[in-house]
């Protein structure tokens, strides 16, 4: 193990010797804007088992990795709206950007459902590192498992057993960090933009040339309420023997969880109709007069296939006398028209346009 | 006389397994009486490799292939054998349905076959009482014995799925006196963050951001805005005027979707008047925070004035996390001279430990639990109220 003191003066050599022993599958510990960090080339498999064997007790936790900037990223993650604004705004800085992984870094990296985390550090060196280097290096935190994270390399080599220590091959010591928290990790696999996409052009194609069979400008939430009530008004007797089903297609903050307590305000469900983005899909029992039911709220936002709608418990509530409603409902436009057609449903899509900070138009069509 | 006390011991000293899987981390924790001897997340022993948001399929079927595993190695964290737990607690509810499934049958099939009691518990109840749990070696905020001296009290849980604050004449005896009429707390942190374009999930990253903005915009105080012949709004005097939620409402509930919408409004001007989304991200970010601090601070308030018996406020639930959001609310308080509690910080997120906490209070002040048979007739549900 070789230690060495980090000096502008040095900067060149000490990339040099880094880049060395990252291409002969070596470790070494570097410092970062947050802590220091372990880094091993990340498509060398030999290289990651060692870096399994340093950090111990790792069943297999996903690895971030350095990478240069934007471009050299894009040869290991799918790159989509959100990850390119993350580049482009707020990086080299300490958030860690997951996106989907092209499988090209060795095993144990990834993680299990694919996915990849990027960092790209605030930090001259590093950042040099990785330009000449080429290839990616991992960039987790140069701790073993379960301890705290190092700011100091009198601190980590403390607290690291010699067994793991003798594994190293070269420290870069940089002196005492600042005491920044480590890196803020998002996904950026959530809610693709691809599939939402391609979602609304079937719809699109499915409602060319129909004409609006209700139509409102709304001007406060409590209009959009109004308007829901009023379409349950109209559409309510198709439930007597059919699933009623409204497809809610708008924009976030376009008001489709208001509409949705104006459906059930005329089925007299007492409850707070709340947005069920969490929970994904909310039951409620409604009755009038002697026709009972369930008013079913559902939100698509956090779901990313059909078959997550399927487990939620979808299917089993499209018999007759259920209303359901179901906001994004674009995003599997033609597998859940399919599914309702199926069981013999009646489908209404309501589209709400955002016009103004308070003005929405919201159109009905059968 | 010793075998006296030992006995004692062990009856207010339950080993209490504790289960929960309402979300997408699996977590078991081993409490004796009010000590937690170990508390396991799956994310945290990397039984699966985490990164990624909840997908209700994958969560499910992680929780399955977790929870085995994570019991096992509570179980060993805790030193304490199978033969030794008395009591089986779970959340069953609310959460999401097919992930409370998993723990609910998990605890079931345990508690049946294994003869042991069981308990099941409301998610929410056990937020509010995660200010009550001691570590292992027995310290906590709470005292022994100081628990009647807290009552009644306010609580207030702001989590991804609830915003409510919630009166408690004593422990076991609640009622919800506030809740958001839309979305939660946690979830408009989400939404902003989506419409930023910067991931999920947004409360970390907001956070981050916020701390960017410029020194002139983060102290935000009120400001009245006049507007013509509408209600004047009461707006924080940021950058950007966001509106502070349901300030007009005369009652206890909240509402984020407004603050969304106007967040939305915002950054559609934003973004045709500013060349790079940097030059108003960060001042967004912190303004969007005061706005949801200020309206928490101002509710809960408004709460304790009109309830001015109550001895203390308990706080719970992973926004608590928010650095911002909980300065706000522990300087309103502090001004007002109530006893504050907020969890250690890993009993702010769910996990099971704050499960274990409220299955405590229920073996020991309600007597409640199920044996036999009743165990199997238990279901989740997923929109259980406290």
């Amino acid at each position: 193990m070789e230690r060495i003191k980090y000096t502008k003066k040095n900067h060149k050599m000490i990339m040099e010797k880094a880049i060395e022993v990252l291409k002969r599958g070596g470790i070494f510990v570097f410092p970062t804007e947050t802590c220091y960090g372990i880094g091993v080339d990340a498509t060398n498999q030999a290289a990651i088992n060692r870096l399994s064997l340093y950090k111990t007790r790792r069943e297999g936790k996903p690895l971030s990795v350095v990478v240069e900037d934007e471009k050299m990223a894009a040869k290991y993650v799918a790159i989509n709206e959100v990850a390119k604004n993350l580049y482009k705004n707020y990086l080299p800085g300490p958030i860690t950007v997951v996106s989907k992984g092209l499988g090209k870094v060795a095993k144990g990296v990834e993680s299990e459902y694919g996915t990849l985390g990027i960092r790209i550090p605030d930090h001259q060196l590093v950042l040099d590192i990785a330009h000449n280097f080429k290839k990616p290096f991992t960039a987790t935190s140069a701790n073993i498992s379960y301890l705290p994270k190092p700011y100091s390399i009198d601190a980590l080599l403390k607290n690291t057993p010699q067994k793991s220590q003798e594994l190293i091959d070269l420290i870069i010591d940089a002196g005492e960090l600042p005491h920044r928290e480590t890196s803020t990790v998002v996904d950026t696999t959530m809610n693709n933009l691809n599939i939402m996409r391609e979602g609304q052009i079937n719809l699109s194609r499915e409602l060319a040339g129909r004409k609006s069979i209700l139509f409102a400008q709304t001007n406060s939430d409590q209009q959009t309420v109004n308007f829901g009530g009023m379409n349950m008004l109209k559409y309510i007797d198709e439930s007597l023997d059919k699933p009623l089903v409204f497809f809610l297609v708008g924009e976030l903050g376009s008001g489709k969880t208001q509409f949705s307590k104006g459906l059930a305000s005329k089925l007299a469900i007492k409850e707070i109709v709340k947005s069920p983005t969490f929970t994904i899909l909310n039951e409620y029992d409604y009755q009038l007069g002697k026709r009972k039911g369930k008013f079913i709220h559902v939100d698509t936002w956090r779901v990313e296939n059909l078959k997550d709608l399927e487990s939620v418990g979808l299917d089993r509530y499209l018999a007759a006398g259920n209303i359901i409603s179901i906001e994004w409902a674009d995003k599997f436009f033609d597998d859940l028209k399919e599914k309702i057609e199926k069981a013999g449903g009646k489908i209404i899509n309501i589209i709400f346009n955002y016009l103004g900070e308070d003005v929405r138009s919201i159109e009905t069509y059968e | 006389m010793f075998e006296v006390l030992k006995l004692m011991n062990k009856k207010n000293n339950p080993i209490i397994l504790a289960i929960d899987t309402s979300c997408d981390d699996t977590s078991v924790a081993v409490l004796k009486g009010r000590r937690v001897l170990a508390s396991v997340i799956s994310s945290q022993v990397e039984l699966h490799k985490k990164w990624g948001g909840v997908v209700p399929d994958i969560a499910r079927r992680a929780h399955k292939e977790n929870i085995g595993k994570v019991y096992l190695e509570a179980l060993k964290r805790a030193r304490i054998t199978e033969d030794e737990i008395e009591f089986v607690a779970v959340t069953y509810g609310p959460g999401l349905a097919i992930a409370l499934e998993v723990g609910v049958e998990f605890a079931k099939n345990l508690a049946y076959q294994k003869r042991k009691k069981f308990v099941p518990i409301n998610h929410m109840e056990g937020h509010m009482l995660a200010s009550f749990i001691l570590n292992q070696k027995g310290n906590g905020s709470i005292k022994g014995n100081q628990e009647n001296k807290i009552f009644p009290a306010l609580a207030l849980l702001i989590s991804g799925n609830h915003t409510e604050i919630v009166y408690a004449q004593n422990i076991n005896e609640y009622k919800i006196i506030g809740e958001t009429l839309d979305d939660a707390a946690g979830e408009a942190f989400d939404k902003v963050a989506r419409m930023m374009n910067i991931g999920y999930p947004g409360g970390p990253i907001l956070t981050m951001l916020a701390g960017r903005a410029s020194k002139k915009w983060s102290n935000a105080s009120l400001g009245v805005i006049e507007r013509g012949d509408k209600k004047p709004i009461i707006e924080v005097a940021g950058r950007f005027g966001l509106p502070i939620p349901m300030m007009h409402s005369g009652d206890l509930n909240f509402s984020f979707s407004g603050l969304k919408t106007a967040c939305l409004y915002r950054m559609k001007q934003l973004r045709e008047r500013y060349r790079k989304d940097t030059d108003w991200t960060y001042d967004l970010a912190r303004e969007f925070i005061n706005a949801v601090s200020k309206t928490l601070s101002f509710k809960l308030k408004k709460a304790i004035k009109m309830h001015p018996e109550i001895k203390s406020v308990i706080i719970g639930g992973g926004v608590s996390n928010n650095i911002y959001i909980v300065r706000e609310i522990g300087a309103l308080v502090g001004k007002l001279e109530k006893k504050y509690f907020i969890p250690e910080i890993r009993f702010r997120s769910d996990n099971a430990g704050m499960i274990g906490i409220a299955a405590y209070y229920n073996i020991i002040n309600k007597k409640s639990w199920l044996e036999g048979q009743d165990i199997l007739k238990v279901d989740r549900k997923p929109m259980l109220k406290l």
